[in-house]
């Protein structure tokens, strides 16, 4: 309305106008005529009609200032009634910006609540009074129990106890909980334990990690009803933003390390063992079934295990049907002094042999003689006891095994002091790697530095 | 160059393999340990010589 009646007067103002000029015209013209027709009067004539227009143009003017008036009020009203509109369109802006953050607070709201509806608690249920040791791990036995409305994903249980001098961790393998439910699970000693997930100093210290199905990690200290929770959106922040116990958890839940090997037997450790006493420089090959039985091998096991000693080691001979130790004939009866192959429980087959070690010369002073290690013929050795070995393991129905070396490199039976290695007969001959050599595979090594 | 101390006893349990493999990898530790004992460092091209293959940069 506003906006018509600025033009309405637009219009009148321009007719106005127009009209006053050609009034102004006319009184000029009607003036001229008048002074052509009479000359004498024409001086008083004109200043009259000039006197005429004058006033009819200031009339004018004033006209025009009255209606320029009312178009710049109509104009200020205008105005004002766009800044009126704008200042609506801004509030109906907030109100739709407070309408919409009200809407993300309520969808978050809802999150929230659905996420607590179904969020899983995890509690230990049950313990052993004690640490017990299996297999000389220490494992304690435990029930976990989720306690919360939704499911308990990837949880396990971690304590750290004292152990002697120092402690020790045990970790319970990851599990799956549905609401309600429980598991049994063993907690186990763990080689290279996380350092980081424990806040608390006590000893002994315990942990429940657990994820719910919102990708939420939670951490509990059982007997403390408020889980540390690492969000989802809190792990959008990256590694750097992870406190300890998330990347511990993370490490062990997604880096899961294999589990240790099952330990060795007793036989196939005291195979491999160099403390105490020995007649000479010797090498030892072990081969043990993984996991190692502790029951005596069988007749089968026996004359498998025979025929390939007397390949190893022609003119051997198995002590008794009871002893199954294959030794070789020295001065009419059996020794074990230069070489010996056993099978035992595990099964755990062994094969033991003195080292021909390369004496130096004799020094001039006097003195402990000097020797080098037979470095290429050892190897050899090994060799040949691996290739043969593990063929008779699979035969005799190992489906797993660990190899073990051992080297003594010392002996009460007027040994030399063993000084170096020999690579004689080795394309490598260290002895022919002197000035001159030619081999360029001996040439290669001389690159053999000694470091001191 | 006779080292001056006593080369120590060596002795080595391995992780375990399945019964198809054959552990090289084992000699090429135990061959290291042994020549490192003698006080050797660089010491891959005599363990290839030696007709092992070699784990580089152990």
């Amino acid at each position: 309305m506003t906006k018509r009646r600025g033009v309405l007067r637009g219009w009148v103002l321009a007719v106005v106008i127009l009209a006053a000029i050609a009034g102004v015209l006319l009184v000029i013209d009607v003036s001229i005529v008048l002074a052509s027709l009479f000359p004498t009067i024409s001086t008083a004539l004109a200043a009259m009609i000039t006197g005429i227009a004058t006033l009819t143009l200031a009339g004018l003017t004033g006209v025009i200032i009255i209606f320029n008036a009312g178009v710049l009020t109509a104009t200020r009203e205008a105005a004002e009634a766009t800044q009126a509109e704008a200042e609506a369109t801004k509030a109906e802006a907030d109100a739709t910006h407070e309408a919409a953050v009200a809407t993300r607070e309520q969808v978050t709201e809802l999150r929230i609540s659905r996420q607590l509806e179904f969020r899983p608690f995890v509690v230990v249920s049950a313990m052993a009074d004690a640490t017990r040791t299996v297999d000389q791990y220490a494992v304690r036995d435990l029930t976990l129990r989720n306690v919360g409305r939704g499911p308990a994903l990837n949880t396990f249980f971690v304590r750290e106890e004292r152990s002697g001098p120092g402690t020790r961790v045990l970790t319970s393998e990851p599990v799956n909980l549905s609401p309600g439910a429980s598991a049994d699970v063993t907690a186990w000693e763990q080689e290279d334990p996380h350092p980081a997930l424990f806040d608390r100093v006590d000893i002994p210290r315990e942990l429940i990690f657990y994820q719910d199905q919102f990708a939420n990690m939670h951490r509990l200290v059982p007997s403390f009803l408020e889980p540390a929770i690492w969000t989802r959106e809190d792990d959008e922040g990256g590694m750097s933003a992870e406190p300890g116990w998330v990347r511990g958890a993370k490490e062990i839940l997604f880096a899961h390390r294999p589990e240790p090997d099952p330990p060795s037997g007793p036989y196939f450790m005291t195979a491999i063992a160099v403390s105490g006493q020995f007649g000479a420089c010797q090498s030892t090959v072990a081969l043990e079934a993984v996991p190692p039985s502790g029951v005596r091998p069988t007749d089968s096991m026996r004359d498998r295990t025979d025929r390939w000693m007397l390949t190893v080691k022609p003119g051997a001979r198995l002590l008794t049907l009871d002893v199954l130790h294959w030794q070789l004939e020295m001065n009419g009866q059996l020794s074990g002094e230069k070489w010996e192959g056993r099978l035992e429980p595990g099964p755990t087959i062994t094969v033991r042999q003195a080292l021909e070690l390369h004496p130096r010369p004799e020094p001039a002073g006097g003195g402990q003689i000097e020797a080098d290690l037979p470095m290429l013929s050892l190897v050899n050795w090994w060799k040949q006891i691996l290739e043969g070995g593990i063929p008779v393991l699979r035969e005799i129905g190992v489906t797993r095994f660990r190899p073990g070396l051992a080297l003594v490199t010392r002996g009460s039976w007027k040994q030399p002091r063993l000084v170096d290695v020999d690579f004689n007969g080795s394309t490598a001959s260290r002895k022919a790697c002197g000035p001159g050599t030619s081999d360029p595979r001996l040439v290669a090594a001389l690159r053999i530095v000694r470091h001191r | 160059m006779v080292p001056a101390h006593q080369i120590q006893d060596w002795s080595q349990r391995f992780v375990s393999f399945d019964i198809g493999e054959f552990p090289m990898g084992i000699l090429d530790y135990a061959v290291r340990r042994i020549l490192r004992t003698f006080g050797y460092q660089e010491v891959d091209d005599v363990i290839e010589a030696l007709g092992i293959p070699v784990k580089r940069g152990n």
